[in-house]
């Protein structure tokens, strides 16, 4: 009874295979706040064929991600690891990187490892969107800002881009809640705005967002 | 042999609450047909509409240039801050609108559709089967 | 396993108690304890335990119904033999089925490239959602083999 149990304990393990390199986890999930800064992924892999590989290339998609491994030639049955280094640059939300590797024995065919990072936003705007139907009455609406977890941002300000629609900011809370009210000045006609919410976060390289009025 | 034997006794005994649950339970599944989870549509109704239906596209801007639903927008997280406000030119209020990302399991388009309603957009609806869906009708 | 949502570090556990009478005692707990706990969750709410089914797009519509009417109270019970120690080969013998179908379940889905848990950035690996409860029921898997040298 022991042996089909074990047998499907070992059976069950799906690798990639890529030429001769075999990836333990081509594909690897992250979910960070932007004040981790940047991740680090191991990619392990093994040579699971009967010839030397030699790695030649490893090559990203950006300059803000590195990747780098110790040596370059893996004998058949050994080991190793690309190590990739994802640095945010204070960017905000789902990243997606990828990290070509080429073998000298199989050029035509390198390895596509992805790096995914879920980059958590605190700061929540909602609604993004306000608005109005033509004709309807020009009341004043509101969209509230809140700052989830620990951290604590401040709106610098807030700015629309059409004079008609004017968005007016107010402080419930320094650093965790603000509110927008947003006024149309003329509801006889479709007309839209998007407002610049310029923020301090994160420190290093601060975001703006955005929120949106339309009338239709 | 007696683990068989008494695996089968918990296997029958398992079905009168089972067939219990089948009967009354208040949250039982369908029998008759499919079931839609809640803002799905099927895509025989979504096609009844006609063209007045915003169709919104969840999936990658790689899928979506290699192929997607004719007249459909794309609008996925990755890009939502270039996205959002072409969509927004394109959407009147109660405008239905259909999102659809790859297949019958992926979650995109309930992300996508549930980020639009919590805008106070809506009609939403999410196509059941997804792109796969779309191109196994054509 | 099915679960939604839930994450078991028994493998420190299996490793200290592997073979003695207190370890046995324990690991037949535990896993009675997780069917059970598995098994309550999914008979409060069929309907979208079906639907979860269907997503594997291995059955057809009515057997995924039935089957969400069906699986849960089997783990249910089977759990709550184990822990009891009633019928505890049935119930291995059971839990050994019930593990190696889930598992293949989400093996097939993997290799499927089904984006079931998906973050969905749309390509062919499903995300690490899949993978974890694979790992997962391997350890289960492991714990019931070791349950079971005791009737060899």
């Amino acid at each position: 009874m022991r042996t089909p149990v074990f047998i499907l304990f070992f059976s069950l393990f799906a690798c990639s295979t890529y030429g001769q390199l075999v990836f333990d986890q081509p594909e690897q999930s992250f979910k960070a706040r932007p004040e981790q800064e940047m991740i680090v992924a191991k990619y392990r892999f093994t040579n699971a064929g009967k010839e030397l590989v030699k790695i030649e290339n490893v090559q990203t998609s950006c300059g803000c991600t590195t990747a780098g491994l110790k040596k370059t030639e893996y004998a058949p049955g050994e080991s190793g690891e690309i190590e990739a280094k994802f640095s945010f640059g204070g960017r905000i939300g789902k990243q997606e990187k990828a990290i070509r590797v080429t073998t000298a024995q199989a050029r035509e065919q390198p390895t596509i490892l992805r790096l995914l990072v879920d980059i958590e936003d605190p700061i929540q705007i909602q609604p993004e969107l306000v608005f109005w139907r033509v004709g309807e009455r020009p009341n004043t609406k509101k969209i509230q800002i809140t700052v989830a977890g620990n951290s604590s941002v401040k709106i610098l300000s807030v700015a629309s881009d059409n004079p008609s629609i004017k968005a007016q900011l107010s402080e419930v809370k320094p650093g965790k809640e603000y509110e927008i009210e947003i006024t149309p000045t003329d509801v006889s006609q479709p007309a839209g705005a998007t407002f610049l919410i310029r923020t301090d976060y994160p420190t290093q390289n601060p975001r703006t967002r955005y929120a949106y009025a339309r009338v239709k | 042999m007696k683990s068989v034997r008494q695996a089968v006794l918990i296997l029958l005994a398992a079905l009168v609450p089972a067939g219990v649950t089948a009967i009354v339970h208040p949250r039982r599944p369908p029998w008759s047909e499919e079931t839609l989870a809640p803002g799905e549509e099927k895509l025989r109704t979504v096609l009844s509409w006609g063209s007045v239906v915003l169709w919104v596209d969840a999936r990658s801007q790689r899928e979506y240039e290699a192929e997607h639903v004719p007249g459909s927008l794309l609008l996925n997280l990755e890009a939502w801050d270039r996205l959002f406000p072409r969509f927004l030119d394109q959407w009147s209020p109660g405008r239905k609108i259909v999102v659809y990302c790859s297949s019958r399991s992926c979650e995109m388009s309930h992300e996508i559709a549930a980020r639009l309603e919590q805008n106070g957009i809506s009609p939403v609806y999410v196509l059941k089967g997804g792109w796969e869906e779309w191109k196994a009708a054509k | 396993m099915l679960f939604r949502g839930q994450d078991a570090s028994l493998f420190r556990m299996g490793v200290a108690f592997r073979y003695g009478r207190a370890g046995r005692f324990l690991m037949r707990l535990v896993l009675g304890g997780l069917f059970v706990f598995a098994g309550t969750a999914k008979i409060y709410d069929p309907a979208t335990f079906a639907i979860e089914l269907e997503r594997y797009q291995l059955l057809p519509w009515k057997i995924c119904a039935a089957a969400a009417d069906y699986l849960p109270w089997v783990e249910f019970l089977t759990g709550l033999c184990l822990s009891l120690k009633s019928f505890e080969r049935g119930a291995l013998l059971l839990i050994t089925l019930l593990l190696s179908v889930f598992t293949l379940a989400l093996a097939s889905a993997l290799v499927r490239g089904l984006n079931i848990d998906c973050g969905c950035f749309g390509h062919t690996f499903a995300s690490t959602g899949t993978i974890l409860p694979i790992l997962r029921n391997l350890v289960l898997l492991l714990l019931a083999g070791i349950l079971w040298t005791k009737y060899r």
